[in-house]
């Protein structure tokens, strides 16, 4: 049975009418139209779905669109603000820690995860911050030295 | 693959909870609280649910409390709360260092201590989609036979999650709840080594706090070996705490073990042979393997129990080195 839900998503609010075991991933997706975040393995070991709620790096994939009521939702989508980049898209650019781009939005978000509660991370903390984000084009080092250099600055 | 479609509830008191799942039947119902474990046992078809009764509006869950001794953790605190919290730090550095090192970054964002706690056992030929299954079915599928072990009479799925052995080391106490009221269980009792179901929970019971006593053993740590260094359950995981004494040979080891049995597994012979001996002498950690080895393992997954047995007297003998050496830094040696 669909209900209808309210989502605040990138500081605005969508209301959308959702069965209850639809996931914030799907719902952003086909909803909302936002793709930047992946649907990768969809069982919690990729982390191409990285989203932040309240700030935080969650899995869209394992978050019930219903459960993400009231909170803050950010995607990839709502890190830049209008034509500027956000310093961690800026970084990844600057860098080219691009690879296919598959993995790069959940990348971006729980780097942004990390520093939104550490803004000095060390090389080993940033290293834990995205070890929950699979690149399978094995591109690991051009995303920790952008972030690297990012915190440096 | 979606998730099968189910009714949803998600009660803020538990006495709402207890009378929501009083009116769904017996098996028709799955608990969920941070998901990361639910709700990809739901999209591989191993459980269908009808009804999913989420935890996470249930604030009085998620809280540590310092109160006398005890410092008590609801169930439903985030694992990345309890990796964080400066007490957790500093008075149970082996409950901060597991709950530091379970999955990912994002995953201890959203698991709690409770389902890591109630985490079921797993094995290859049973956490698959189940449309993948091309053998037949096991106890865990109910059916009679164990594709680990031949001719076995029980399920043999490994234990894997990394709290509980530092919650064993810590002489936790659980407080189980139902609709009539409240009961503490030792975490030393909670477990039984059956991967059919290796906790003693009721059905209608729901583990709502963990309780531990905050005595004189800040000295303690958790050491896992993975065959991944992230989103990976341990092979093996020890977790090891002893009363900080200052000749250094305490008296009370208490050692568990992840990823041994069907339930975290206290190492009674490892501590018996270890209290009374000075600990700082690397000589008296000889003739370990000797009580290692009365540890049934069964191979899983090609890993033979000899290397287990190994991987748990190396995990020991860093975990008495890094809890033994004045002024350790407790992250050095979590690798």
């Amino acid at each position: 049975m669909k209900q209808p839900v309210e989502l605040r998503v990138n500081g605005h609010s969508f209301q959308v009418e959702i069965e209850a075991h639809r996931t914030l991933l799907e719902v952003l997706r086909r909803e909302l139209g936002l793709t930047g975040a992946k649907q990768g393995c969809d069982g919690g070991e990729c982390g191409a779905c990285t989203i932040l709620i309240d700030g935080r790096a969650v899995l869209s994939c394992l978050t019930l669109a219903i459960e993400a009521q009231g909170k803050e939702i950010t995607t990839i989508e709502g890190l830049a603000k209008e034509e500027t980049l956000d310093p961690i898209q800026k970084a990844f650019i600057d860098e080219g820690a691009i690879q296919c781009g598959f993995c790069i939005p959940g990348m971006i978000m729980s780097a942004k995860g990390l520093l939104n509660n550490n803004s000095s991370p060390s090389l080993q903390e940033i290293k834990e911050g995205i070890s929950g984000n699979l690149c399978r084009c094995t591109g690991y080092v051009k995303p920790l030295r952008a972030l690297e250099n990012l915190v440096k600055k | 693959m979606h998730l099968s479609p189910f009714k949803y509830f998600g009660p803020t008191t538990l006495s709402e909870f207890f009378e929501i799942i009083a009116q769904c039947g017996r098996d028709e119902y799955a608990v969920m609280a941070g998901g990361t474990d639910t709700l990809v046992k739901i999209r591989q078809r191993l459980i269908r649910p009808s009804t999913v009764v989420s935890l996470n509006a249930i604030s009085e869950l998620n809280s540590i409390v310092h109160e006398g001794d005890d410092v008590t953790i609801g169930a439903g605190t985030p694992l990345y709360r309890i990796s964080e919290s400066p007490l957790v730090r500093k008075y149970l550095p082996a409950l901060s260092q597991a709950a530091g090192r379970v999955a990912s970054p994002q995953i201890r964002q959203m698991g709690t201590i409770g389902g890591n706690i109630c985490l079921d056992t797993r094995c290859l030929y049973y956490n698959q989609p189940e449309s993948s299954f091309s053998f037949p079915p096991c106890f865990k599928r109910g059916g009679k036979i164990c594709h680990v072990v031949k001719n076995a009479d029980r399920c043999y799925a490994l234990f894997c999650a990394d709290t509980p052995p530092a919650l064993l080391s810590l002489a936790a106490r659980l407080v189980v709840a139902d609709a009539s009221g409240r009961k503490e269980i030792p975490m030393d009792e909670f477990y039984r080594d059956d991967g059919l179901s290796c906790r003693r929970l009721g059905n209608r019971e729901l583990l709502v706090a963990v309780k531990i006593k905050l005595e004189a053993r800040a000295a303690g740590s958790y050491l896992r070996f993975s065959l991944l260094g992230a989103i990976e359950f341990p092979l093996v995981g020890v977790a090891l705490c002893l009363p900080q004494v200052p000749d250094g040979s305490p008296h009370e080891i208490r050692m568990a073990a992840t990823g041994v049995q069907s339930r975290p597994l206290r190492l009674h012979a490892a501590e018996n042979f270890l209290n009374n001996k000075n600990l700082k002498d690397p000589q008296s950690l000889n003739g370990l393997m000797a009580e290692l080895r009365q540890i049934q393992i069964v191979r899983h997954q090609n890993i033979l129990p000899s290397y287990k047995r190994e991987l748990l007297k190396v995990l020991i003998e860093r975990n008495i080195r890094h809890c033994t050496r004045k002024g350790g830094d407790p992250d050095e040696a979590a690798g």
